[in-house]
């Protein structure tokens, strides 16, 4: 399965689940913790970037269908790979469900107002100069 | 990963369990999961175990429980918060 995120510090990467139901051993400071329900991500193709730090809690989603698949917690630089909990996982332990036709309208509104937004500002650069 | 065989899951899963009693007490261990053959020679997934970077001569690993092979692999995993 592909899949695709966007994350604060590597922007809109790709990659593909190598492996699932992991259990990891990492340190967080002086506490190690041992986490559940990992997916494992390997980049597409070499040299590709899957995540660096800062995108801990981004989406990881299918590629073709944006379902929510995973969320971003890890990752080794050396070889390029990146961790995540499984969605399901999350979502159980929150208690809570992705309402994905209100994710989908918000996200629709809001690439409206970024679409529309050069040409506002445009708009008014070319009143400025007229002025 | 293409594999729908529920037994075969049930199966899998125990055998990483075992794996994971076996390996995690090892400080070099960072991650068990159930994946893809790094080396391409099995057609069905296979139970991967990723290690740091260091010496891992004292990690005695099987060549596979319940008939399901392991692997070990690279894979040095850092929190990216």
């Amino acid at each position: 399965m592909q899949l695709v995120k966007s994350g604060r510090r590597t922007g809109i990467t790709y990659g593909r689940v190598t492996a699932v139901e992991g259990v990891a051993r990492l340190a967080y400071g002086s506490l190690q913790r041992v986490i559940r329900s990992v997916i494992t991500i390997d980049p597409r193709s070499s040299f590709e970037p899957v995540s660096g730090p800062g995108d801990s809690g981004a989406w990881w989603l299918d590629a073709d269908t944006l379902q929510a698949a995973g969320l971003h917690f890890a990752g080794s630089e050396m070889p390029e790979r990146g961790l995540a909990l499984d969605m399901q996982t999350v979502l159980d332990a929150l208690s809570v469900d992705v309402a994905t036709e209100r994710v989908w309208a918000a996200t629709r509104a809001l690439t409206d107002r970024i679409s529309t937004a050069p040409l506002i500002q445009a708009e008014n650069s070319a009143e400025l100069i007229s002025a | 990963m293409n594999t729908t065989d529920r037994a075969w899951w049930v199966k899998a899963r125990k055998a990483r369990d075992k794996l994971i009693e076996q390996v995690m007490g090892y400080p070099a261990v960072s991650l068990v999961d159930i994946g893809q053959d790094p080396e391409g020679s099995s057609p069905m997934p296979v139970l991967r175990v990723h290690v740091q970077v260091g010496d891992i001569s004292d990690l005695k690993i099987a060549q596979n429980i319940d008939g399901i092979p392991i692997r070990v692999m690279r894979g040095d995993y850092q929190p990216q918060n």
